[in-house]
């Protein structure tokens, strides 16, 4: 400990400033402070600040065109229970949140171990697997936009092709389609981040206890259950939970591709608050209630990746 | 008995194959579609059946981008944005973890918490209010009100934080006792081993902070001052539905350079996230 009693220090030879300062800065709890001084700062001003702010608008009836609005306590709230819209929004939320993530963990864990094995080319497939999370989420959908063209559509052209289907598929045009879509468009995208996470998790895996196992004639899955598994568990729980995260929390795939519609049947909470609060309707408080609902879900999640965490630590 | 168990490795060859083909078609198939749709005629894209090998590739689509909006002034506003706000989240996520990590101090199991807690903010809530207060500060159509706002530190102290704690601390202890200090421990002891870990944060960042498009589309209310994915977009709206071939040669220019970040990095990612940054 490099913590010298900075005090008894000073009585016994008056010191200069310089050295003051830097015996003062040898306390532990104020370099603590001051490292992450700034990082809390910039936390305090544009998350924490607007988050408040944010509950504080959600009790007003501020609009756009009203910048001071008055209190009206939980009316906004008691309101959007009542809107039809929103209780859609919220079963599009969850489809969206928890029916994408199964899929992208299971697809992930297959693609990682797929890509795992020795073939020739591996390290150009494993940059190519990527793609979809490094193109911009604004670009990717509106190539799934075009993919998805009620006339044009190349899905439609092939299933026709094959004989599979009479007509075009409305892709987009009704809520059930439209669900569907945004769900594939949205486990495309974010397969390739599990992948990835997952893959790297596999190289820690040792291979000798495989091959061991091997030998004791343990089969591929019971291999995987009993070697892998418990390697890649920790890796596994938190990209999930940080996946329903973002998935509930998402916006722009929805946004370009259904704007929420048909009749805003497909909005998620961050395209319904963006509709109601800053696009056309531009009543703030009310958008600002919308994005509030989506937090005891996250809270609840949060709170399960915090135990998570701590529980590994203990 | 030798026979059989070669007939069973090339059978087990040939299913990898067509699975890894099978990956290939369908994570690629998007992503086909908009780099030969950058080099097809108009006519091409819109033609059935659809075409898979444009005849004559076009690549006077990417000067045709370049010259209906300014994308030089695009690109160096995401460059400047995305390194500065990466700079800053590296930097600071850095010292916060080390403190939360290594140094005695009051209350670091709440202060934990804030940080998974502040996670989960939904941008939508943050995002008017963030709006109303660059604004008062005049940081509207600048570089401070691009980059500040979304320095996202809270993930960067979660991952390293879960990285510090699998560090050996009877290095760290030596070291200590060789009378070397906190900057010095940071600089000769952390860093050097946290190598995969950083370039791990850097490239999700990286990717991040370049294709983020809300942020930038408040913070900004002047063409100069738009970044790429917005440029893109708004090469949408200039061009719009009658002329894709520009759109998507825009597109390719734009995720050509984090195709590069990746490729050079890949090496150490793999080891990265392995090597515990993303371990409970």
């Amino acid at each position: 400990m490099t913590t010298a009693p900075a005090g008894t220090v000073t009585q016994a030879v008056p010191l200069r400033l310089r050295e003051r300062v830097r015996h003062w800065l040898d306390s532990e709890p104020v370099l603590a402070y001051l490292f992450m001084s700034p990082g809390w700062l910039i936390l305090l001003l544009f998350m924490s600040y607007p988050f408040f702010l944010g509950i504080w608008i959600s009790l007003t009836d501020r609009t756009v065109g009203l910048p001071s609005g008055e209190f009206v306590g939980f009316r906004n709230y008691a309101e959007l229970l009542r809107d039809r819209t929103f209780h859609l929004t919220v079963m599009n939320t969850f489809i969206y949140g928890f029916v994408t993530v199964p899929f992208k963990l299971v697809l992930g864990l297959l693609l990682a171990l797929l890509l795992n094995q020795a073939f020739p080319m591996r390290n150009v497939l494993r940059a190519a697997l990527l793609l979809p999370w490094i193109v911009p989420t604004a670009l990717s959908s509106l190539a799934w936009l075009m993919l998805y063209d009620a006339v044009l559509s190349p899905f439609s052209w092939l299933l026709k092709n094959w004989g599979l289907i009479e007509s075009n598929i409305a892709f987009l045009g009704t809520r059930t389609n439209a669900i569907i879509s945004l769900c594939i468009a949205n486990i495309w995208r974010g397969t390739p981040f599990f992948a990835v996470a997952i893959l790297a998790g596999l190289q820690a895996v040792p291979q000798e206890l495989h091959e061991a196992a091997a030998i004791e004639g343990a089969n591929r899955v019971q291999r995987f259950l009993a070697v892998t598994l418990p390697v890649i568990k920790g890796i596994l729980v938190i990209t999930t939970l940080f996946s329903i995260i973002w998935t509930f929390a998402d916006f722009q795939l929805v946004y370009v591709l259904t704007k929420g519609g048909p009749a805003n049947s497909t909005h998620i909470f961050g395209t319904y608050a963006w509709q109601i609060g800053i696009g056309g309707a531009g009543k703030l408080g009310i958008g600002a209630a919308i994005s509030l609902y989506m937090f005891p879900v996250l809270a609840v999640l949060s709170a399960i990746l915090l135990r998570y965490v701590r529980s590994q630590e203990a | 008995m030798t026979s059989r168990i070669r007939w069973r490795r090339l059978v087990g060859r040939v299913l990898l194959g067509l699975m890894v083909l099978a990956v290939v078609v369908v994570m690629g198939l998007p992503l086909y579609w908009v780099a030969t749709g950058a080099l097809k005629t108009n006519r091409e894209i819109y033609t059935f059946p659809p075409v898979w090998i444009p005849s004559d590739p076009q690549w006077v689509n990417f000067v045709a981008a370049w010259q209906a909006v300014p994308f030089g002034r695009f690109f160096v506003n995401s460059i400047v944005t995305t390194l500065g706000a990466v700079t800053l989240e590296l930097f600071f996520a850095l010292l916060s973890a080390y403190a939360l990590v290594f140094l005695r101090v009051r209350g670091k199991g709440l202060i934990f918490a804030l940080i998974i807690a502040a996670l989960l903010v939904p941008s939508t809530v943050t995002l008017l209010p963030n709006y109303l207060t660059i604004a008062r500060l005049g940081w509207i159509n600048t570089y401070q009100g691009l980059i500040i706002p979304v320095a996202a530190v809270a993930f960067g102290v979660f991952l390293f934080r879960q990285h510090f704690l699998t560090l050996p601390r009877d290095l760290l202890d030596a070291a200590r006792l060789d009378g070397c200090g906190h900057p010095g421990l940071i600089r000769h002891v952390v860093l050097p081993l946290s190598q995969p870990v950083i370039v791990t944060f850097l490239v999700i960042y990286l990717v991040a902070h370049w294709n983020d498009f809300l942020w930038p589309l408040v913070a900004t209310n002047r063409l100069e001052w738009r970044t790429v994915p917005i440029g893109v977009a708004y090469l949408y709206q200039v061009e719009g539905v009658q002329n894709w071939g520009p759109i998507l040669a825009g597109t390719v220019m734009a995720l050509l350079p984090m195709l590069v970040v990746y490729v050079v990095a890949q090496r150490w990612i793999v080891k990265g996230i392995g090597g515990g940054a993303l371990k409970g």
